[in-house]
């Protein structure tokens, strides 16, 4: 199926469906960190893909990712992408006095666990609303441009387009000064299934 | 006589997902709202004797919603329906004044019994 073709209902479901999964993942980081993790709401857009670096973030930003693969009935990429600044306070919010200066082992560890936590809810929900198998892979951390991360996760999800299909998830949390992005980027044959099942 | 109820999401699909669970169990949806601005006007409208609020929305949230009916209604029966189901979210939508909270993904038994509980 083309993303392009989506209909108002189907893309009204993924907000839902982001809506659903977001809200698990943010309850779950919640659990872990002690502190309130709140939810800005979902952003579900079909975007032509110049206008990802205007409206989401800017090309040339260094950020630290964490992609996560989406296996079984429906296959597909979550990306976890955060600005230094935003990916040390989060660290120290977790980890106190322990928190690291620089990104070392330890700190790389806690920041995939994160992204392992807030995917598995994510999946776990979904897997529970629409009745399907659905599992997520061990986490793998980069650090680039958000311009070099962002498309390569499109074309590993097998979309192509000129257009991307944004499901984005934002997290804030310490009275929103941290703000942490998930990117859903299911294969197009993944979306065909959901829809089917839901009958949209 | 079937209770009447008001339901407040701002996803279309999940409205109608929770009007066909509600019209099933002889409930009758009185009428819908697609962020907690709307529900508001909306509650002025129908009086309905029970709502459904989803919390995260645009324009205005379900919490700052369940508030504001509360100041109409003191006695506005509410049960939250959200995603958001961390305690401090909990907490915030119970002491805002609503009756009960349902996580999302629910089943339609949990949503007929928090009604029903709700409803006394």
């Amino acid at each position: 199926m083309s993303i392009q073709n989506l209909t108002p209902m189907q893309i009204d479901f993924l907000k839902e469906l982001s809506n659903i999964g977001g809200g698990n993942a943010a309850t779950s980081l919640s659990q872990m960190v002690y502190r309130p993790i709140k939810m800005e709401v979902p952003r579900v857009k079909l975007l032509p893909y110049d206008k990802v670096f205007t409206e989401i973030m800017g090309e040339e930003e260094q950020v630290n990712a964490v992609s996560i693969r989406v296996l079984g009935d429906t296959p597909g990429n979550f990306l976890f992408i955060l600005k230094d600044r935003d990916t040390m306070d989060l660290l120290k919010m977790i980890m106190g006095e322990d928190a690291r200066k620089d990104l070392d082992e330890v700190s790389l560890s806690a920041l995939q666990e994160i992204c392992n936590i807030l995917c598995s809810s994510y999946v776990n929900a979904l897997s529970r609303l629409l009745n399907l198998s659905i599992v997520s892979s061990v986490p793998a951390y980069v650090q680039d441009m958000f311009g070099a991360i962002l498309p390569t996760a499109y074309i590993e999800a097998g979309q192509y387009d000129d257009y991307l299909l944004v499901i984005e998830n934002n997290f804030l949390a310490r009275n929103n000064n941290i703000k942490a992005h998930l990117f859903f980027i299911p294969h197009p044959g993944s979306l065909h299934k959901i829809f089917s099942i839901m009958d949209i | 006589m079937s209770k009447r109820v008001l339901i407040v999401d701002d996803a279309v699909f999940m409205r109608m997902m929770i009007k066909d669970i509600l019209g099933k169990n002889g409930f009758e949806v009185v009428g819908e709202a697609a962020n907690g601005a709307l529900a508001i006007e909306e509650y002025k409208k129908v009086d309905p004797d029970i709502v459904t609020m989803d919390i995260t929305m645009p324009e205005m949230d379900g919490i700052i919603a369940v508030k504001e009916i509360r100041k109409i209604d003191p006695n506005a029966n509410i049960i939250m329906c959200s995603a958001m189901g961390q305690q401090a979210m909990v907490m915030e939508a119970i002491q805002a004044g609503a009756k009960d909270f349902i996580v999302k993904p629910f089943q339609s038994e949990r949503v007929i019994e928090a009604l029903n509980k709700a409803l006394g």
